[in-house]
């Protein structure tokens, strides 16, 4: 569960942002794949510039941002232990659920943790408004770059966005992207717990 | 390893100075993924001079080992451009120009203080003082400083062979030329600047590149910021060489230290192949075109028409005309003549030399006024020439104008006035052209030939060179608009042109290569340039700019893939102490956390430099569709990207672990 919410929203049955979530997660895709097949990248017809690829990236951006400095200031507040239900790496989980669900998803917490600490108020609050909006606004910005945009008609020279091949550079880019920013903070808490 | 090795080992030492002077942070700023990894080197540093011990001061080494194979990266491509940059110095002019005054006198002025509308005249011997076009007379050209091609050119006043460039030498002859540069902004001065890379502007796509790397790095320092919180409550504070050993490792170097190092040497390869392109950002574009507009006389077919077929006439036996037709040409130095001449040895079996008795016979040049050429051998007096210029029968008419409907030229060949049949002129597709526009149509690039024939003739072409399209009896402007009508529907068009007509079409077209022989206003309305006046050579320009992006995806692709296997390698490492179990996640089974973390580290680097030769050649490229080469280039540089590391980090840390103090 924690995993899919960091997997940034883009299975099906999140809470309302997952197709813009893979969208921009499809835009950086077809970037690297459109490099790979020697075109100035484009997606549906509309070229990958300068503008679009930074408008994806401060979407990527913001939710891995305030999630872990949320969660990196909290992990070593003295107040944290007292109001965790658990020591040890399960406790670090309740944390980083905590803040991943706040930037990302329905802003729930695990059982065991005690969120009604005014430090926890303020900046699970700040994790919500920041976590999705700034991506909201970032991924509007893609939107009307690529809508102001003329299409690119089609040719044997580019690439597909459909089929198995780029089914799974999609799930690899969504995995590597996510994976790699998360790693090491989920190495101390549930895969620590998971392998105990 | 191969015999170029030794040469390239020289090649890096020799640029290590340069590597070395590019460690100054006003260089390493421009590339934010190296400024990490330059202020991560610092950092250590500090560290390892406060408190020395064996595993800092070997981080720090090869941290700032990344920083320098970077550095040398750039420096080698830049290497390359600097030795033609001196070449191409020395043939610059500092001679003195015979500028002429409104007098109608002769003033002798240094080659700097030349303006734009001067004439000034060379001779024989003499050096051209600046750009400009021929005005007056004819002169045999030596322009092998610029080109590199020592046969000599002509140049002459009007028409599209008017251009002479700054630098290159007059063999024969006096012209007198119009100077249409400023000094300082000639010709040579522009592919000075653009070899050594002085000019050189990040393209759109590598704006793009780096701003997705610089994301990836933010995104890596927040990760590894934050980790140290969930390390100090998990109870194992970590140190900060540690960390920024973890976020070198993480943060796209491989790509960030090769990136301009693959933009230099793109523009690199195209020097090399005699082309001068204005900007990086027309490469770029050329790998993104859509549509090739391909000039039908020098680029599909040879510029000359070649005989293709002898039709006798009146009942004349087909060998009598064949030996008639070649004694015709035996003399006849023209293309068209040595065409007859190599088409009766092919179908006929004639020879190719002249016997002893022929050589006695007396060759009649072509004129204006007779329309027609051949040679007296005893009393025989054979011709060949213009229909009109003999007195031809009906049969004979027929076949001429025949001859004339299909696109062809009809040469009539009789022998002491009695006709003996028709040679057939006709162009001939270049040979190899009909596979290279079958790539093309795999690429995703459709050929349009444009030409000035009937639209029958260009059909037949067409048709025989396998091309998409084409535009007969085009005028220039129809070309403009052909231009204009495929951009709008969002296509990127390519094209080739020498003549001042092609100007306007060549400022329009997304890529417009300029012929060297051609004028000025084309080469300054082109941009780019092909030295070697060679038309097909758009199709390798394509080619390079494809490469060049390759290039970049496949290398951003590879050092992105290899952070999988840098986490299995540093994670295990940092958390073994607080968390046992981690200690399963060190598949690679390194023997202990400082060796795993530092042969981490001295991959990271290594890479670098065993990449350099792939950044500077680019990928292999092979014409095929979208999808082929994505899976190929996915299944290289993607799933190698993740392989390799896991071996090369596992087979480091052998080594490493037998360094007393780590091991």
């Amino acid at each position: 569960m924690l995993l899919n919410v960091l997997l940034g929203e883009v299975t099906p049955g999140g809470v309302g942002t997952g197709l813009y979530g893979i969208l921009v997660l499809a835009v950086i895709t077809m970037f690297l794949a459109g490099l790979m097949v020697g075109r100035t990248p484009e997606y549906l017809g509309k070229k990958l510039g300068r503008r679009e690829v930074t408008a994806a990236a401060v979407s990527i951006l913001a939710m891995p941002t305030v999630m872990l400095i949320g969660a990196g200031v909290t992990a070593v507040l003295p107040s944290t232990p007292d109001a965790l239900g658990n020591p040890g790496p399960h406790g670090l989980s309740e944390i980083l659920y905590a803040y991943a669900s706040a930037s990302n998803n329905n802003g729930s917490a695990f059982a065991g943790i005690t969120v009604t600490s005014d430090w926890f108020q303020a900046s699970l609050a700040v994790c919500m408004l920041l976590g999705r909006f700034v991506p909201i606004v970032a991924v509007l910005a893609l939107a009307g770059s690529l809508a102001a945009q003329r299409k690119v008609p089609q040719t044997a020279g580019t690439l597909p966005t459909t089929g198995p091949l780029f089914a799974t550079l999609l799930a690899g880019s969504v995995v590597l992207v996510a994976a790699l920013t998360f790693v090491p903070a989920l190495a101390l808490g549930p895969v620590a717990e998971a392998l105990l | 390893m191969n015999a170029e090795s030794p040469q390239r080992t020289s090649v890096l030492i020799a640029s290590l100075p340069d590597a070395l002077r590019k460690l100054h942070p006003r260089d390493q700023v421009r590339n934010p993924v190296m400024f990490v990894v330059w202020v991560g080197s610092l950092l250590v540093t500090v560290f390892a001079i406060a408190d020395p011990d064996v595993f800092t001061a070997a981080v720090a080494a090869w941290l700032w080992a990344t920083v320098l194979f970077a550095n040398l990266a750039e420096a080698v491509a830049e290497g390359r451009g600097k030795a033609q940059a001196d070449s191409l110095r020395r043939t610059r002019n500092d001679a003195v120009a015979r500028r002429l005054t409104a007098a109608g006198g002769e003033e002798r002025v240094p080659g700097a203080e030349l303006r734009v509308g001067d004439l000034v005249v060379v001779e024989a011997g003499e050096v051209v003082p600046g750009d400009g076009d021929v005005v007056e007379g004819i002169a045999t050209v030596d322009e092998s400083a610029i080109t590199g091609e020592s046969a000599p050119v002509v140049r002459e006043s009007g028409g599209d062979r008017s251009a002479v460039t700054g630098g290159t030498t007059v063999l024969s002859d006096r012209i007198v030329v119009r100077v249409t540069t400023k000094p300082g902004e000639t010709f040579v001065d522009r592919m000075i600047a653009l070899v050594e890379g002085a000019r050189r502007q990040k393209t759109p796509n590598e704006v793009a590149l780096t701003i997705l790397l610089s994301t990836l790095t933010i995104i890596f320092l927040l990760a590894v910021v934050a980790l140290q919180p969930f390390a100090v409550y998990s109870g194992g504070e970590q140190s900060v060489i540690v960390l920024t050993a973890l976020l070198v490792c993480l943060i796209p170097t491989t790509i960030g230290a090769l990136l301009s190092a693959i933009g230099i040497a793109g523009m690199d390869r195209l020097v090399r192949r005699n082309v001068l392109a204005t900007s990086g950002r027309a490469v770029e574009a050329a790998g993104d075109i859509d549509t090739l507009l391909l000039d039908k006389t020098g680029t599909i077919t040879w510029g000359n028409r070649r005989a293709t077929e002898l039709i006798p006439v009146d009942g004349v036996d087909e060998r009598t005309l064949a030996e008639a037709a070649r004694l015709s040409s035996l003399a006849d130095g023209t293309p068209e003549g040595r065409s007859v001449v190599e088409l009766c040895v092919e179908r006929y079996g004639l020879s190719t030399e002249a016997t002893g008795h022929e050589k006695t016979g007396e060759f009649v040049p072509f004129s204006a006024q007779t329309r027609m050429s051949g040679i007296d051998l005893g009393d025989r007096r054979v011709r060949k020439g213009a229909a009109s210029a003999f007195g031809i029968g009906d049969e004979t008419r027929r076949i001429v104008a025949g001859i004339s409907q299909d696109g062809g030229t009809p040469l009539v060949v009789a022998e002491n006035d009695v006709v003996l049949g028709v040679i057939r002129l006709s162009d001939v597709v270049k040979p190899g052209l009909r596979e290279r526009f079958a790539e093309l149509r795999a690429m995703g690039i459709r050929t349009v030939m444009v030409t000035g024939d009937n639209p029958l003739t260009a059909k037949a072409i067409a048709a025989e060179a396998g091309v998409d399209d084409f535009l007969a009896e085009a005028k220039p402007e129809d070309k403009i608009a052909l231009i204009r009508r495929e951009q709008e529907g969002g296509r990127l068009v390519a094209m080739t042109g020498d003549g001042t007509n092609d100007a306007p079409a060549l400022a329009q077209a997304d890529v417009g290569v300029a012929m060297n022989s051609g004028t000025s206003a084309a080469k300054e309305a082109g941009n780019m340039v092909d030295l070697d006046s060679d038309p097909t050579k758009l199709i390798e320009i394509v080619e390079i700019g494809k490469q060049l992006l390759i290039t970049r995806g496949a290398l951003t692709t590879f050092s992105v893939a290899n952070d999988l296997a840098k986490y299995f390698a540093i994670l295990p490492a940092m958390f073994a102490a607080i968390h046992p179990q981690l200690g399963r996640l060190n598949v690679m089974q390194l023997a202990t956390p400082q060796s795993a973390i530092l042969s981490a580290v001295v991959f990271n680097a290594l890479v670098i430099v065993v990449l350099i030769p792939l950044a500077l050649r680019g990928v292999r490229y092979r014409p095929s569709g979208a999808s082929a080469l994505l899976r190929r280039n996915l299944l290289v540089y993607g799933l190698g990207g993740v392989v390799t590391p896991f071996a090369g980090i596992w087979l480091i840390d052998l080594l490493v672990r037998l360094i007393p103090g780590i091991g």
